[in-house]
């Protein structure tokens, strides 16, 4: 009987150990909702052709739910904020225990970053909600930053204890249940910020990117090949920060080198129709919802016409999910 | 001891592990302070880390407020007739984060301007640098000067103050 009860009370431990765990833990319920991107991937069914991988350059300009309306594909992007390009890699990793998608679309901004784009803060909105995995540990180990500990994500408690005294309604709220803020990866966003005066274009110590950002791409491209997944590259149009000609120029000779199509959509945002008086929800840095949906439409159109995929509009079992999701999203856009 | 001690003295540990005093805020840079790098100009003086206002730096020609992905709180750039101001903002005042030389007109304190040569350079601040690629940086307390060379002359000037030293 002793023993049972050394049992009860461990359990009972342990219970309060996680629950405190899980109280202190941001929720990014209501508040900072990209930290609940990550894991809104879960809770899908599996069926994408096509994955989108990058940071909000990504989640803010391509709406899948406009590719779907437009020409029946089912896409999903796995994007988060600052999204660094090792971090997509071990995403991407992560994606193909769950499926195997056609296509899987890189935006390269993330070529351009180094160790100082390193941060906890993005940090945890990417990594906090991941589920435990290989990926997860090696993703973490990959992205910490030379003050953080890697336990402090096993045991969130360690990081966020100073969070007791600051707990709000969206801890207890959200305790059980968290709250879901995106459409297939894509965060409606309508506010609208003209764009104005942008900073002067500065010289940089070096344009080339990185060899460890290079080996990230190619560890990429090596993963999309073993699994018979076609990558494509992209740069999303944004006036900030600068493309530099030289960053350009990188990219071309590695699709080249390669073979595979890339399409930077900051040469053609007139052909889009973009109008960075209406179309910017932050002066020209990411598109608004107005402004993807002009994107997500012009590039539908290619992805159906370039790459053979699906148009799901015509599977009545896909369809009907999707209907669902289109008039969830619709409803949002009008509130 | 029991379990049901150990186990609770184990749970309190655990929430109490990490805790430590709160860094007690550190208020930015000010001028005539000879431990940091500062930029004097039209007799005034800009210290990264110092304070930063209108009034105590005229108007810009232009300004740029960008936000970042997820976080509140953007950069603002004030853009003058030869130098740009980036400025951050702490316990709702801004400071100088970063002053990018626009031309040639300006020289850093020491005399340092576009077109100098990297022996000039090291005349004037010695051989204490990091060197990354054609980047040279000296430090001064929590000031750094980051001079880039492009075909042997100097073409990029900036001083950025660590933000990080704040903490």
């Amino acid at each position: 009987m002793k023993w049972i009860r050394s049992l009860l009370i461990i359990l009972l431990t342990l219970i309060i150990f996680v629950g405190l765990n899980r109280l202190v833990s941001p929720k990014y319920g209501d508040s900072l909702v990209e930290g609940s991107m990550t894991a809104a991937y879960y809770e899908e069914e599996k069926n994408h052709e096509i994955i989108f991988l990058g940071d909000c350059e990504v989640y803010a300009n391509i709406s899948p739910m406009v590719l779907y309306e437009e020409e029946g594909i089912t896409a999903y992007v796995r994007g988060n904020s600052q999204q660094l390009i090792h971090q997509s890699y071990y995403l991407l990793e992560e994606t193909l225990k769950y499926e195997i998608p056609k296509i899987v679309v890189f935006n390269v901004n993330s070529l351009r970053y180094g160790e100082e784009e390193k941060s906890e803060g993005y940090n945890r909105l990417m990594i906090d909600q991941m589920k435990w995995s290989k990926e997860k540990i090696d993703l973490i180990k990959a992205s910490m930053t030379k003050e953080e500990n890697f336990w402090s994500y096993v045991f969130p408690i360690l990081r966020y204890h100073s969070r007791f005294s600051k707990l709000s309604e969206e801890d207890f709220k959200y305790f059980f249940i968290d709250n879901r803020n995106t459409f297939n990866g894509f965060l409606i966003n309508k506010e609208i910020r003209p764009a104005g005066s942008l900073p002067t274009k500065k010289i940089l110590p070096t344009y080339e990117f990185s060899k460890e950002n290079m080996d990230y791409l190619e560890k990429i491209y090596e993963l999309c090949r073993e699994h018979n997944i076609k990558l494509v590259l992209m740069k999303a149009p944004s006036l900030y920060p600068y493309w530099y000609d030289e960053y350009e120029s990188q990219v071309v000779e590695y699709a080249k080198s390669h073979d595979l199509d890339y399409y930077n959509f900051t040469k053609v945002t007139e052909e889009i129709g973009l109008d960075y008086e209406t179309d910017t929800y932050d002066g020209g840095l990411h598109l608004n919802l107005y402004g993807a949906t002009k994107l997500s439409k012009y590039f539908a159109k290619i992805l159906k016409e370039n790459y053979a995929l699906t148009d799901y509009r015509l599977d009545k079992k896909v369809n009907e999910v999707y209907n669902k999701k289109v008039l969830e999203y619709k409803k949002k856009v009008e509130e | 001891m029991n379990l049901k001690k150990l186990l609770g003295i184990g749970l309190i540990t655990l929430c109490l592990a990490g805790c430590g005093e709160t860094p007690a805020n550190k208020t930015g840079n000010e001028s005539n302070n000879t431990s940091v790098y500062s930029l004097k100009v039209s007799n005034m003086e800009i210290v990264p880390g110092g304070e930063f206002s209108r009034e105590k730096f005229g108007t810009e020609n232009a300004f740029s407020e960008l936000s970042s992905c997820a976080f509140e709180g953007k950069d603002r750039v004030y853009t003058y007739d030869h130098y740009e101001i980036q400025t951050f903002l702490k316990d709702g005042k801004e400071y100088v984060l970063s002053v990018y030389f626009l031309d040639n007109t300006v020289k850093t304190s020491e005399g340092l301007e576009f077109g100098d040569t990297l022996d000039k350079m090291k005349e004037l601040y010695g051989n204490n640098y990091k060197e990354t690629g054609t980047m040279y940086e000296y430090e001064k307390g929590n000031t750094t000067l980051k001079v880039i060379l492009q075909n042997d002359v100097v073409s990029s000037i900036e001083y950025v103050f660590d933000v990080d030293s704040l903490k």
